[in-house]
């Protein structure tokens, strides 16, 4: 079973590209957090139209009076809240490559069929179709009954949205000098072949995450992935007067020592 | 090595673990669809019938759970497994009832005698006074509602804590869900903030057929029709209210899982950060051929 869709592009120069699609949670709160800028965007015009209004209405009436001015500016606001509202979505996706800022906060991208990032026209055509999306909640069923969760207003520009691929940030982790001095040790008598990548990424995850860990459970872990390391290098005692965390360390340092060669 | 075995789950963000909840549910729709209508139809009976309910809601997260940890159960296996703790289901439901209750009636007492002050003061200061006061009060109402929904976040997912953990105690599964959820109490909320957001768009649309009773109101109301027709009319309002109430029932049957199936990931996700759950060597997955390995 797999948890999320993905979908794969053949790009013209028959490179496969394979996208993770954003998920209709991550694509829920992206909106919320959208329509809340809106919103707060939309309050602070709304009280400066009202004295903008003012003031031109108050004008008109020095100027000899217009009859109608109270409707053309109605008008006007209409117009600009409009714009504000696609000009919105249209301006940020287009500049920002696919994403507006509920997109960039919740990591998805909108992307083009094809793979190409997405354009104005795009952008325009996705824009413009949101209302239609919302009749009776169209687009929400749309999302999750499709298998590439698309919403009117991608099936018509042709779009997808996806997950922003992160690159893979390799913080620098915290290696005690005891560790350190111990891998070259544990170099010379095991042979680091029999440690594979995956299980060095396993390593590399609990010496990331442990920090956040419960002190129990951080103990329990620790032990095993102990235990397991010993069997997979096949060292028959431990080196003694070190901590399992220092030997997990150890092991990793090593590791990387030991490819960089 | 375990290249057939799934990979385990990640930490999640808070959209993710939504849309995993909703891929969980979709896999297994019709089970889980199944076991909420019944647990619906146990909802009719008091008492009993409400352990019933809840056992089977822990019984949902359960077989959720276990899907995500690739040990999928059988529902007759994983109902073995709860049915010994159904009253512990309804028992601890009603305990973390209480304490959120107590909670929020200790927060409120609290909040109104921050206020009182400076509501004595606001009377005595007149119009900026008053003004002042009801700008504090405003906040205080903020701040007790986000003390509300913290309280909720922290204590969602004891029954996956009695349905998962049969080993221990059932009401040590509250200190679980509070253990659990430490430092997460925000994505917590942030995640039941996309769940309800999800789940507006099924009740809203439930709800459509009184939009076409409220022109009947208006003529009961404000035309006094002749008593031939009040008849009909009620009627029509009330098999109206009745569909619209049985279209609410059958939105139960697929919101519940739908809910229990985020809470199972949700559960999965604590205990991978917490508990370190997603890493591991997967030594029993290479089982023999350790030695060929190299």
């Amino acid at each position: 079973m797999s948890l999320f869709n993905k979908v794969t592009i053949q790009t013209p120069e028959s490179v496969e590209l394979e996208f993770t699609l954003a998920g209709i949670g991550s694509r829920t709160l992206a909106l919320f957090l959208d329509y809340l800028a809106l919103s707060l965007i939309t309050a602070l015009l709304s009280a400066l139209s009202v004295l903008i209004q003012g003031a031109l209405v108050g004008l008109a009436i020095f100027l000899g009076g217009t009859d109608n001015i109270e409707l053309w500016l109605r008008a006007i606001a209409f117009l600009v809240f409009s714009a504000l509202y696609i000009g919105y979505f249209v301006g940020f996706e287009t500049a920002w490559q696919g994403q507006t800022p509920g997109k960039r906060v919740t990591k998805i991208r909108v992307i083009r069929d094809n793979g190409k990032p997405e354009g104005a026209l795009q952008a325009t055509l996705r824009a413009l179709m949101r209302p239609v999306d919302y009749i009776l909640f169209l687009g929400f069923f749309c999302i999750i009954l499709s298998k590439q969760e698309k919403r009117i207003g991608d099936w018509l520009a042709g779009t997808l949205v996806v997950q922003n691929e992160r690159p893979a940030v390799s913080e620098a982790l915290q290696i005690s000098n005891k560790a350190k001095s111990l891998a070259p040790k544990l170099l010379q008598t095991v042979d680091f072949g029999r440690l594979l990548p995956d299980d060095f990424a396993v390593i590399r995850d609990y010496l990331q995450r442990r920090l956040l860990l419960t002190k129990q459970a951080e103990a329990k872990l620790s032990a095993k992935l102990t235990r397991d390391l010993q069997q997979i290098l096949a060292l028959e005692t431990l080196p003694s007067g070190i901590t399992t965390d220092t030997f997990i360390e150890a092991v990793y340092w090593a590791y990387q020592q030991d490819s960089g060669r | 090595m375990a290249a057939n075995s799934p990979s385990p789950l990640r930490p999640l963000n808070i959209g993710n673990v939504v849309s995993a909840g909703l891929s969980l549910y979709r896999t297994n729709f019709s089970t889980y669809t199944g076991l909420s209508a019944k647990a619906l139809l146990w909802y009719l009976i008091p008492i009993y019938g409400w352990a019933k309910t809840a056992m089977i809601a822990g019984q949902i997260g359960r077989l959720g759970f276990q899907e995500l940890t690739h040990k999928p159960e059988s529902v007759p296996g994983a109902l073995q497994q709860v049915n010994p703790r159904m009253w512990s289901f309804l028992g601890v439901a009603i305990l973390v009832s209480i304490i959120q209750v107590a909670i929020s009636f200790a927060a409120s007492i609290g909040g109104s005698l921050i206020l009182l002050p400076f509501m004595i003061a606001g009377a005595l200061l007149g119009n900026i006074g008053v003004l002042l006061a009801s700008l504090l009060n405003y906040v205080v109402q903020i701040v007790l509602l986000g003390i509300q929904l913290w309280v909720q976040a922290r204590f969602l997912v004891y029954d996956l804590a009695i349905a998962v953990e049969t080993d221990k105690d059932a009401v040590s599964s509250i200190g679980r869900s509070w253990n659990l959820t430490q430092g997460s109490a925000f994505r917590v909320q942030g995640v039941l903030l996309i769940t309800y957001l999800m789940m507006i768009p099924i009740f809203i649309l439930c709800t459509i057929p009184l939009l076409f009773t409220f022109p009947l109101f208006e003529r009961l109301a404000i035309d006094a029709p002749p008593t031939a027709e009040v008849g009909p009319i009620v009627a029509v309002i009330g098999l109206t209210i009745l569909i619209v109430f049985i279209l609410l029932l059958v939105a139960g049957i697929f919101t519940m899982p739908f809910f229990q199936a985020i809470k199972a990931v949700l559960y999965y996700d604590l205990r991978s950060r917490r508990e370190g759950l997603d890493i591991d060597l997967r030594l029993v997955d290479r089982g023999p051929t350790d030695e060929s390995i190299q």
